[in-house]
């Protein structure tokens, strides 16, 4: 049986349980389900795989107005309405109800004539039945669009990719259905070496030390969005534009706002600063 | 054991049952563990965990469970295969998962296992 094995790319670096993962929402034709912290690297994970895998990628970023259908297509009533009033000609146009239909993303996925990487991006921010009725859309593979009576078979069935961001709740029957995989913020040596691929001429010192204050600010208690990845690399390369040379973990600690976005973490960082002069580790 | 394992899984607080065990076991007639014990924790913590917070739970019930067991992924299959073959296991499946079942002839998943296992030329290192 021959199935493709994920190995992940130069660009995204990936870990054993990773590929063990992806490997098998492939073979098991089941969705991949990523969490993480914000930040992680969730929306990334679907780029490399389908870069990997040699498939487009369609990105269904959900809000929390979306609903499952709107997966599927979506009725443009009102542009409709607004032909119909004020086009001089064309009463044709208008009564063609098919230039009016538009597929969402898992119609083009079902519509398309090659496999397709459907990543269904933030899925918790929906209401809570929103995974559930997706996987029912899913494990149909068809659907008929009522306004035309057309039916709509997926050819080739596509791979799915699902985030959520971390400690969101998700239903149980959709939680069981799916491949689960958790990626964990990257330690300090994994970071290290993500921090490199952005900034490749960086001074060994200073990263050093920036990782040193970013890692300790992370463990400053009461923060309610703990720095990420991209707020890392966006810092050190304002230290590098400033000239900075080297950062140390006080309330000096230049460019503070790259990191900390919220009015109440820089005060929690602050009173923490003032507490123990040094934040919990 | 095997089935034991997901009961254990279950005593610690996962959600699991027949559904991860059929998972399971499709995954690992596919050789999607590559035959070792360390790809067989890989397989079964993405079928079997389903939110972080079991993560650790199940780091532990795999330390416990498999503590002193040889890195022998073929036994684990086998097992696997057993159990499917048992009729008393057939009670514990939903309607669906036994057609499921009825579709796979499990003499011919035995040979092929025995097969591919057969194929590999070393152990595999992490």
């Amino acid at each position: 049986m021959d199935f493709f094995r994920f190995r992940g790319t130069d660009a995204y670096l990936t870990s054993p349980e990773l590929e063990s993962a992806v490997n098998c929402a492939l073979a098991l034709e089941r969705p991949l389900l990523v969490r993480g912290e914000p930040g992680t690297g969730k929306t990334q994970l679907a780029e490399a795989l389908a870069n990997a895998l040699g498939l487009s990628l369609i990105h269904w970023p959900v809000k929390s107005t979306t609903k499952a259908q709107d997966g599927l297509y979506v009725y443009d009533t009102v542009q409709r309405l607004y032909d119909s009033r004020f086009n001089d000609g064309d009463p044709h146009k208008v009564s063609d109800i098919r230039r009016y239909i538009k597929l969402g993303p898992l119609g083009e996925a079902f519509a398309a004539r090659e496999r397709r990487v459907v990543l269904i991006d933030e899925v918790d921010k929906a209401d809570l039945e929103f995974p559930n009725d997706l996987l029912h859309e899913l494990d149909r593979m068809r659907f008929r669009i009522a306004e035309t009576g057309d039916e709509i078979v997926a050819r080739e069935r596509p791979f799915v990719v699902i985030t959520s961001n971390a400690e969101k709740e998700l239903p149980d029957a959709f939680l069981r259905r799916c491949v689960f995989h958790y990626i964990e913020f990257p330690d300090r040596e994994l970071m290290a070496r993500i921090v490199r691929v952005h900034h490749p001429d960086l001074a060994h010192e200073l990263l050093d030390q920036a990782l040193a204050a970013f890692y300790r600010l992370r463990d400053v208690e009461g923060l309610r969005k703990r720095p990420s990845t991209s707020e890392l690399i966006d810092w050190i390369a304002v230290l590098r534009r400033a000239g900075v040379e080297s950062v140390e973990l006080d309330e000096s600690l230049p460019f503070l706002g790259a990191l900390l976005k919220r009015e109440q973490d820089l005060l929690a960082f602050a009173e923490a600063m003032h507490r123990g002069r040094r934040p919990r580790a | 054991m095997f089935v034991d394992f997901l009961y254990e899984l279950r005593e610690r607080g996962l959600k699991v049952g027949p559904q991860e065990a059929l998972a399971l076991s499709q995954a690992l007639t596919r050789g999607l563990h590559e035959t070792t014990l360390d790809g067989f924790y890989r397989v079964a913590r993405a079928l079997c965990v389903h939110r972080e917070e079991d993560l650790d739970a199940f780091d532990r019930a795999f330390a416990h469970y498999f503590r002193g067991v040889p890195d022998d992924a073929l036994q684990i299959a086998e097992e696997v295969l057993d159990w499917l073959a048992d009729p008393r296991s057939m009670r514990e499946l939903t309607p669906e998962e036994r057609e499921l079942l009825e579709t796979l002839d499990l003499e011919d998943v035995r040979r092929q296992l025995r097969e591919r296992l057969a194929e590999q030329t070393g152990r595999h290192d992490r």
